[in-house]
């Protein structure tokens, strides 16, 4: 295994009775696409705002290149490097695509305190690049972002995830809502921007043919617990997975 | 729709500002203290509108600043010898800090919960400048401020309201076309996103709270500069409702929308008032007509009339900025 960019020590999380994350350990690999699988409910979601600070853990701790980032604000672990994007879109939805891509740029550069510029002036190139690579750069770019097809607005989210220059990206099921064309183009797409920008991906993923053939490393939640990882192959043979899991879905 | 055009080509700004200028020349002396009133309560219809229309966030205490800078004026002409320009300077300065420190403990609650502590506060400040008689006056207000000879006219009066009137509004015209301003547009759409962006919303949001009391507090100034006095009515909760209503009816959607709100409320008002007594009453029922059919307020009014044409599946059906989306 590669070196760990992320390194997750017995995280736990509760919600009332519900123990939605159970004590879970996981390291992923710098580099390439690492995916976590698991029915509805697994704590996929969870262990997802747990790592990007959105609920504080209950207990455990999270390391992102080293260094510990448990119990640090959104702010602070977005800044350090770590982007996401949600499993119910969220966009700007009457902000253009543009706009939207503008203001991560302008984000990460910390331009945002600038009160007499216009915003326009900035990063025009890179913004077009951006929109560009998610495919929105045509007249899409210009009209509201929450009129766009659900398609559009996830290739957004995912522009704006991208602009932010992340070294580890979250997405939270990236394609639902998509056709199965759309899937797999988008997540090309998603890997090729990987390669590109060299950034590690982890998401979670519902359609497993998709999640087999692209993922380097697959962890598997089942109420709340890590039941398998390893990479693919590993995965596909392992019983207990095939009983709780894709025994049920195919 | 003149003002629509505003910004829109020099031709059509210069016509405007030559208008407001050649507007009092002969007019009655009534009618030029209606605009000049038109002008202050646009301003601090604006001052809202940075808040309400632009940040999304919903205040019912805002005529505290504009009550803060009226008395600040106020109490620093009548108590000490400072000349009235360095007065109007410190209003908007004063009205700032309270907004610091008031904005401090209310840009931690969100929506509902914004709202109602702004009306405390907004309430408390009301109440303080009520009750503390030796200091301001209490219920008979602050009287007796001598503006310097040279703003002795109405007309005087008129275009140096004009005037600052026109610096704040291209103040705030470069903000909200700033990156700042980009940012307070995302934090309207939806806050989380903002600090998953990596940009710490609490402090933008207490820094957005500051600059809008802070133009409160000029226009604030400019009403004790305006009728001779302070008086605790300016800093009440009503004012505060009063700027949302301008917002409202000018639409939140449109910059210049606050000064069409407060022109047609104070016009309104006028001509009602002298056939009706219960103004109350039609601002009541503008208020019903205009949240009926006017939702993006008369200068979203040429865009779309909501009942008469609804929009298609999947358009996206209000696109008033101020109406949060949840996805």
């Amino acid at each position: 295994m590669a070196e760990a960019i992320l390194e997750i020590q017995e995280l736990k999380k509760t919600f009332g009775g519900l123990l939605a994350v159970d004590s879970v350990s996981m390291k992923i690999a710098q580099g390439g696409c690492s995916c976590i699988i698991g029915p509805n409910g697994a704590g996929k979601t969870t262990l997802f705002n747990l790592i990007s600070g959105y609920h504080p853990a209950d207990s455990g701790k999270v390391f992102f290149q080293g260094k510990d980032i448990t119990g640090k604000s959104i702010e602070e672990i977005c800044r350090s490097g770590i982007a996401r994007s949600f499993q119910l879109i969220s966009i700007f939805p009457r902000l253009s695509a543009y706009d939207g891509v503008l203001i991560s740029l302008l984000a990460r550069e910390e331009k945002t305190w600038n009160p007499f510029s216009p915003a326009k002036k900035f990063f025009r190139d890179e913004a077009m690049a951006v929109l560009e690579s998610v495919g929105l750069a045509d007249q899409k770019k210009d009209i509201f972002s929450g009129d766009l097809s659900l398609g559009d607005q996830k290739r957004l989210e995912l522009g704006m995830a991208v602009a932010q220059n992340p070294k580890l990206l979250l997405l939270d099921e990236p394609t639902a809502g998509m056709s199965p064309v759309e899937r797999v183009s988008t997540m090309e797409l998603l890997q090729g921007l990987a390669a590109q920008k060299g950034f590690t991906v982890l998401f979670t993923e519902h359609d497993m043919s998709l999640v087999f053939s692209i993922s380097d490393w697959i962890g598997v939640l089942h109420l709340g617990r890590l039941i398998a990882e390893g990479p693919p192959l590993a995965i596909k043979g392992n019983e207990t997975v095939r009983k709780v899991y894709l025994g049920e879905t195919e | 729709m003149l003002l629509g055009k505003y910004g829109k080509g020099t031709l059509g700004r210069s016509l405007i500002v030559l208008l407001f200028l050649l507007l009092p020349i002969g007019m009655p002396k009534f009618f030029i203290f209606l605009l000049t009133e038109i002008f202050i309560l646009g301003l601090f219809g604006l001052a809202v509108n940075l808040l309400v229309g632009y940040s999304g966030m919903v205040t019912f205490g805002h005529g505290a600043f504009y009550g803060l800078g009226a008395y600040t004026v106020g109490l620093l002409m009548t108590k000490t010898g400072i000349p009235f320009a360095a007065a109007m300077f410190v209003a908007p300065l004063t009205a700032a800090a309270f907004g610091l420190i008031i904005g401090f403990f209310c840009v931690r609650l969100t929506q509902f919960y914004f709202a109602m502590l702004t009306l405390a506060f907004g309430m408390l400040v009301w109440a303080i400048i009520y009750k503390w008689e030796s200091f301001t006056g209490g219920d008979n207000g602050l009287v007796g401020v001598v503006l310097p000879s040279i703003l002795s006219s109405p007309q005087a009066i008129y275009y140096f309201t004009l005037g600052v009137f026109a610096v704040c509004l291209a103040i705030q015209w470069k903000i909200i076309n700033s990156p700042f301003g980009y940012t307070m547009r995302a934090i309207r759409e939806n806050p989380e996103r903002v600090r998953f962006l990596g940009i710490p919303l609490t402090r933008y949001k207490l820094a957005i709270f500051v600059v809008s009391a802070g133009f409160a507090g000029i226009s604030g100034g400019l009403y004790t500069a305006f009728t001779k006095g302070a008086f605790p009515d300016y800093a009440s909760w009503a004012k505060s409702g009063e700027g949302l209503i301008m917002v409202l009816i000018g639409g939140m959607s449109s910059f210049i929308g606050p000064l069409i709100g407060s022109a047609v409320l104070l016009f309104l008002q006028q001509i009602v008032t002298t056939f009706f007594k219960y103004w109350s009453i039609v601002l009541g029922f503008l208020l019903l007509l205009v949240v009926l059919f006017l939702p993006e307020g008369v200068m979203g009014a040429g865009v779309r009339i909501r009942f008469l044409s609804r929009p298609k599946e999947g358009e996206n059906s209000n696109p008033g900025p101020a109406r949060k989306e949840k996805r």
